[in-house]
């Protein structure tokens, strides 16, 4: 059996771990256009405040491909010709297969705005992005100790980023590490629009401000200025905003959303809407075809619908149930949820589901308080949680993400907790035995 | 692969398993020195009380771990008996072992910005906590030695519900 798997990152890593656990004889091959040893693009802000060393990015031994027999080709898939069983790439190759799983992932959004094409203007997705941000960055931070004292009061330490989901953030959170100083704007009313209600995204946005970030909401950059650079190109030197204000920086990062990869198998007839529709199989509309990941758009349970949750945990869970149905396995994926987690400067954040209640019956539990940043709220349909959210102490918060999943009942003991006892929500203190 | 099991009729929530947890995950492992440290090290093994009931928890090491699954750094990772193992050299404190753990058995330690859980005392012949267990409610070993030790026995196996 000949496997082909197209990307390198959590879908596809668990997809050939698990071919390889099912099939060793079996010839796997990957292609990536990221000509590495398998890493976590989750941990490049990290390795942008200089919190991880670059070494810690990978994920994998130095010999992943070696050791689970893999031939990994460092070139870029171009199309898919499902009728041929083959794969074209950009070098020229012809790679033929028996099964084959897409796991290209999603590329981040260019918005068409003017002074994209300056130097200085980055996104974070890779680990070449973030190795560019940081050699741009140590690079004018030469500069600026080579001149003179005229001119280094034209010279701002300041980065724009643009967009406060949680990739825009957290690209924040590692430019501030790097002593950057850090203005994010964003077109939405709070911060982390997908992940948090307005009272979580105020706790974190205090706490970000209280760290010296300048937030911006309800604004749009408009244009990116830029400046005649020393290598003759023309680099950024600040961004207008939709209210006419100028803020002047040497660096934008923009982080305004991902769209799938879905490139190389435009024009054929496979079923595609934002993302390559998968079943609970992860098979695509055609033959032999499966994809997971990022660039997969699967079903969510609680939406009861089709709709791409881009995250890693999906990412891997969806990659393994591809990898067993690859090999004759039969495994079906129980669907996804929206599931997210951080931690700012101690104050951790969790959400998982649905967070905004759309029908009547829905009914939301909440708890703040607001000294000690700590803020729980549960969504619940027809008596049965289906969304969550807890800032500050995150400890059990796989408990209620475990109840969704079961779409169990909740009964005192969770509505007990949410009432600020600290500890685990499967149990609560000076309670009669019951159920959760 | 042996594991831990909590039979929640034998224990009477003496918490002697997270006192030597911790012992045995600090520093010095010296029970009355460990409170020095800094920072303060912690047990991975918690007993909850509800109602007149004690139920121990920690980790299950799932055979298909969302831990795993969800861990973005590799720290979380299947040994060689398939065990999960946290490599917390590789942990960045994302929480995202804790967001899925149904059991509840990864804690979050935010000053070390690092998760911790049960290593089944690695290395060593049975985890301190069975150990200390006066009362043998948490009890190490294979599914069928756990099987065959509790054949007949009055009280099955209450597992978490």
């Amino acid at each position: 059996m000949r496997y082909l798997i197209i990307g390198n990152s959590a879908a596809g890593i668990f997809a050939a771990e698990t071919i390889r656990g099912l099939d060793p004889q079996g010839r796997i091959t990957m292609i990536s256009k990221e000509n590495t040893v398998p890493y976590s693009r989750c941990l490049t802000s990290y390795y942008l405040g200089r919190e991880i060393p670059a070494e810690r990015m990978y994920i994998r031994n130095t010999d992943f491909y070696e050791a689970l027999g893999i031939e990994f080709l460092g070139d870029t898939a171009v199309q898919v010709e499902a009728g041929e069983r083959r794969v074209l790439t950009q070098s020229g190759r012809v790679v033929p297969y028996d099964k084959l799983l897409i796991a290209t992932g999603a590329a981040p959004v260019r918005p068409p705005l003017e002074g994209m094409d300056l130097e200085g203007v980055f996104q974070l997705r890779t680990l070449e992005d973030a190795q560019a941000i940081v050699r741009y960055a140590e690079e004018d931070r030469r500069e600026e100790e080579n001149g003179d004292a005229e001119q280094e009061t034209e010279r701002v330490q300041e980065v724009v980023v643009i967009g406060a989901g949680l990739v825009g953030l957290k690209a924040a959170h590692g430019l501030h590490e790097r002593g950057l100083k850090v203005t994010v704007v964003e077109f939405a009313d709070q911060i982390m629009p997908q992940s948090l209600d307005t009272t979580a995204a105020q706790i974190i946005q205090r706490v970000l401000e209280s760290h010296g970030y300048r937030l911006i909401l309800q604004e749009k950059v408009v244009k990116i200025q830029g400046r005649p650079s020393t290598d003759g190109r023309q680099a950024v030197s600040g961004v207008v905003l939709s209210s006419g204000e100028r803020i002047s920086c040497r660096m934008v990062v923009m982080a305004v959303g991902v769209r799938p990869e879905t490139g190389l198998v435009a024009g054929s007839s496979m079923a595609v809407k934002q993302g390559i529709i998968v079943n609970e199989r992860m098979e695509t509309s055609l033959q032999d075809v499966y994809a997971a990941g990022d660039v997969a758009e699967g079903y969510d349970f609680l939406w009861a619908s089709l709709r791409i949750n881009a995250l890693w945990p999906v990412a891997t869970s969806q990659g393994v149930v591809a990898g067993c149905n690859m090999t004759g396995l039969k495994r079906e994926h129980e669907g996804s949820m929206s599931l997210n987690s951080a931690d700012f400067y101690g104050v951790g954040v969790i959400s998982a589901g649905i967070l905004h209640p759309r029908e009547e019956h829905e009914q939301v539990l909440s708890f703040l308080e607001p000294r000690r940043n700590q803020y729980r709220r549960l969504v619940l349909r027809e008596g049965r949680l289906v969304g969550m959210l807890i800032v500050g102490e995150v400890r059990g918060a796989g408990v209620l993400t475990g109840l969704i999943r079961k779409k169990a009942k909740v009964g005192e003991t969770v509505r007990e907790w949410l009432k600020g006892s600290g500890g685990h929500p499967a149990y609560v203190p000076g309670r009669e035995r019951g159920g959760v | 692969m042996k594991r831990i099991y909590f039979r929640v009729e034998y224990c009477d929530g003496c918490r002697a398993c997270e006192t030597v947890c911790r012992e045995r995950h600090s520093g010095s492992r010296v029970l009355f020195m460990d409170r020095e440290e800094e920072p303060v090290s912690s047990a991975r093994i918690t007993v909850e009380r509800q109602g007149g009931t004690y139920w121990a928890v920690v980790c299950q090491h799932c055979a298909e771990a969302p831990c795993v699954g969800a861990c973005m750094t590799g720290a979380m990772q299947y040994g060689d008996e398939g065990e999960v193992i946290h490599r917390v050299d590789r942990c960045v404190g994302c929480w995202m072992c804790v967001m899925v753990c149904p059991f509840g058995a990864v804690l979050p330690q935010p000053e070390e910005r690092k998760a911790a859980k049960c290593d089944c005392c690695a290395g060593e012949r049975r985890p301190a906590c069975v150990a200390a267990c006066s009362r043998q409610a948490l009890w190490y070993g294979s599914p069928e030695e756990f099987e065959e030790k509790t054949a007949g026995d009055g009280h099955a196996l209450s597992h978490y519900r």
